[in-house]
């Protein structure tokens, strides 16, 4: 109890570092989720649109790398950035940008799984509809993804969940500097291995906060879109 | 509305891509960070030559294999054969000694082993070995981790059994398990004052020789690594063995204890108390 | 050449061959209805006149032109209403948008036209049978096509809505607008249709004049038909 209560005065008393270390963490995860939407959306509706060739494979794999570890994504990404590999001239490991890659990484299979989900059903609906019209594939694209834009938006959010709630990529990648690369998770990480329980918990009681409120959001996004769905 | 998205996104991008370009990198352990030390020392370095040091603070092996690979400009470690055999094998130059402290073996305060009533670290292990009483070993290739193996080697006992536990996890996470199972284990003097979660561990051996615990700096070789900032790298160096730095160094405690023994001119320093054991007035 | 011309048509799913060699020439007028029993082929039909999907075998022109091309010049209204998961008015707007157009005066005629302008701004989800289908025809004729495409737009819906829907249709046809409209309901046909096209097992055994095919059906499968046999 006494460990709850100092970790709820040190989040009220959030002083300079601790709005930087979250100001990153939400600009890190935030970035990655829109690098990751930007190309998972449109892919993940194409999926549940149209029959092309290697569908089935591609599905497989990214619904697989939806339960990648973040440490292998971590891995990867350190192992293609660090100066002995392939993407080593760029001096980008130990970066907030290499973090932000990293979770890129992470978020895109989840964020296409989830529109592909979203849009499979809608695509059922208006299949006949849009048929029936001149529609170019960029016009059905849109169409469909704007209609189903609250449930994509939820998968959207999904994701941004999943890169603030990861450690285990932005740790191997960021490297952890203080003021630099140091994110939420990252250091409740540390804070845990200096044996300071308490200032884990209070940075975990924000990452909590930011939970309810992205899943507040989701829900009231939810609910905001059925209102436009066919009940029937 | 995707190239809002993707302005937005690029603006983002951009914002942070963006970052001073006078800053090195250092590969360096948890010992040294977790303590605070850095955080201390660090900012009296960038104020005085306005160069930022990014530190990745990670064990002693993979700080290695990180400035091997060039991804740091400048190591800061606590193994020596290790870092030997990096310069020798032409990764690194210039390597000098910075400091020391110490490592020191915890244990539960009932001390079921006995280990307090030794004064070598090789007996102290045998009596946890003899008693297999539970020991928690890092086994994550670290500074601390070496050594302990070392240890062992010293105390002619090769620990595999039940009572033994390679945890493959930082410092701080071997003494957080060691609290909660009532463990022994092998730390570093600066994490362990710097711990907060002690429970009911305490100190029960220090002293011995064979724990005398070093740290070395070592630069990246640019001839293997040309985009490293050697320049910068080699002021920090410079800079670390000053006479400022290595009075900073002596100066800094934790709890009122003295955590490290500057060691840069070992003659200089004679003022300075250490071992670290000893608390300062 | 102008109108509607079906030369040698035939469609097959999996094998089974569900239309055969249909020919016909139709001239872009009046209200053409497509009766038959279940299963006979008129949905098809329909799809293969507008080009949502293409015969296995011979061609289908509308003034001579390929029917897939040009679809905006035809609206198309299903069975089951389909509604974008928009308001009412955004339902509207949408074919405009596909063809570049934006016009809410447009709009505001057919959401009069269809008896919707106080729903105009309600989720078209919200609709009752009925109105999702008074505001799928409003959405077919939007882009001011030449020709209107029904499949069985009244089956599920009550004599009011029925009512509000042919008076819909007459109004396109008055506009110089032509129709092709599949039923079940024989009232109906006999209340709207100048031409008759009746299918039967995928052929088209009769295409005559309304007030011929309802006075002397000329094949048994017509008669048996419409005396509720077939």
């Amino acid at each position: 109890m006494t460990i709850l209560g100092q970790a709820a005065e040190l989040v009220l008393s959030a002083d300079a570092e601790l709005i930087g270390i979250v100001g990153l963490s939400l600009r890190v995860s935030l970035t990655a989720t829109l690098i990751a939407s930007l190309f998972a959306i449109p892919l993940g509706a194409a999926l549940a649109i149209w029959q092309f060739p290697f569908r089935q494979i591609l599905i497989v794999i990214s619904t697989s790398l939806m339960a990648l570890p973040p440490v292998v994504v971590g891995l990867i990404i350190y192992l293609l950035l660090s100066r002995a590999g392939p993407l080593g001239h760029y001096g980008i490991l130990f970066t907030p940008t290499a973090m932000i890659i990293a979770q890129s990484v992470l978020i895109f299979p989840i964020v296409l799984a989830l529109t592909r989900e979203a849009i499979l059903p809608l695509n059922r609906d208006y299949k006949n509809l849009l048929d029936a019209w001149d529609i170019s594939p960029i016009q059905r694209l849109k169409t469909l993804i704007w209609d189903a834009r609250f449930a994509v938006v939820t998968g959207l959010l999904a994701g941004f969940g999943r890169a603030l709630a990861e450690v285990g990529a932005v740790i191997i990648v960021g490297g952890n500097i203080a003021g630099f690369t140091r994110v939420m998770t990252t250091t409740i990480a540390l804070e845990t291995s200096k044996g300071n329980l308490q200032l884990a918990l209070a940075l975990g009681i924000v990452l909590l906060s930011i939970a309810i409120l992205i899943n507040a959001l989701i829900h009231w996004i939810g609910s905001f879109g059925r209102k436009y769905q066919v009940t029937r | 509305m995707i190239r809002i998205i993707f302005t937005l996104a690029m603006l983002i991008f951009a914002s942070i891509v963006q970052a001073g370009e006078r800053f090195i990198t250092l590969a360096s352990t948890t010992s040294t960070q977790n303590s605070g030390l850095y955080d201390y020392l660090l900012p009296i370095f960038t104020g005085e030559t306005g160069i930022e040091v990014r530190v990745v603070a990670v064990g002693t092996g993979q700080a290695i294999k990180i400035a091997r690979n060039g991804d740091a400009d400048v190591l800061l470690v606590h193994h020596r054969p290790s870092e030997d055999a990096f310069v020798e094998l032409g990764y690194g130059i210039e390597r000098r000694d910075v400091m020391y402290n110490d490592f020191v073996i915890i244990g539960p305060q009932s001390d079921p082993a006995g280990v307090s009533k030794q004064t070598k670290a090789r007996d102290g292990l045998a009596e946890i070995a003899d008693n297999t009483a539970l020991f928690i070993s890092r086994g994550d290739e670290s500074g601390t981790h070496k050594r302990e193996k070392e240890l062992w080697a010293l105390s002619g006992i090769f620990p595999q059994s039940e009572w033994y536990r390679e945890i493959g996890a930082g410092m701080g996470a071997a003494l957080n398990m060691a609290a909660s199972v009532d463990a022994y284990t092998l730390s570093d003097r600066g994490t362990w004052l710097s711990f907060g979660n002690k429970g009911n561990l305490a100190l029960l051996l220090s002293g011995d020789d064979a724990l005398f615990n070093p740290y070395g700096i070592i630069l990246v070789n640019p001839a293997l690594h040309p985009h490293a900032k050697t320049d910068m790298a080699r002021r920090f160096s410079d800079w670390i063995v000053s006479d400022t730095a290595q009075k900073a160094i002596g100066a800094f405690t934790l709890h009122n204890m003295q955590l490290f023994c500057p060691n840069a001119h070992p003659m200089q320093n004679t003022d300075v108390i250490c071992p670290s054991s000893k608390p300062r007035n | 050449m102008t109108g509607l011309k079906l030369t040698d048509v035939s469609y097959s799913v999996d094998g089974t061959q569900l239309l055969h060699h249909i020919n016909f020439a139709q001239d872009n007028k009046g209200i053409n209805a497509i009766l038959g029993p279940n299963g006979a082929g008129k949905s098809l039909l329909l799809s293969l006149i507008h080009g949502v999907i293409r015969p296995d075998m011979g061609l289908v022109t509308w003034d001579g032109v390929a029917t897939h091309k040009n679809k905006h010049t035809r609206g198309f209204v299903f069975q089951t209403p389909i509604v974008l998961r928009r308001s009412v008015r955004a339902n509207l707007a949408y074919p405009l948008k596909i063809i570049g157009k934006n016009s809410s005066a447009a709009i505001d005629d057919m959401l009069e036209l269809s008896h919707l302008t106080a729903l105009a701004d309600q989720p078209a989800a919200s609709l009752s049978g009925g109105e999702a289908q008074r505001m799928a025809i409003a959405r077919a004729l939007i882009t001011r096509p030449t020709v209107l495409l029904l499949d069985e737009p009244c089956s599920n819906l009550d004599p009011a809505s029925t009512k509000l829907i042919e008076a819909m249709i007459r109004t396109f046809v008055a506009d110089s607008g032509s129709v092709y409209i599949s039923t079940h309901d024989l009232a109906q046909a006999k209340r709207l249709a100048d031409v008759v096209l009746f299918i039967e097992a995928g052929q088209l055994l009769e295409h005559k004049p309304a007030e011929d095919f309802f006075a002397t059906p000329a094949t048994p499968q017509a008669r048996a038909y419409l005396s509720g046999d077939l």
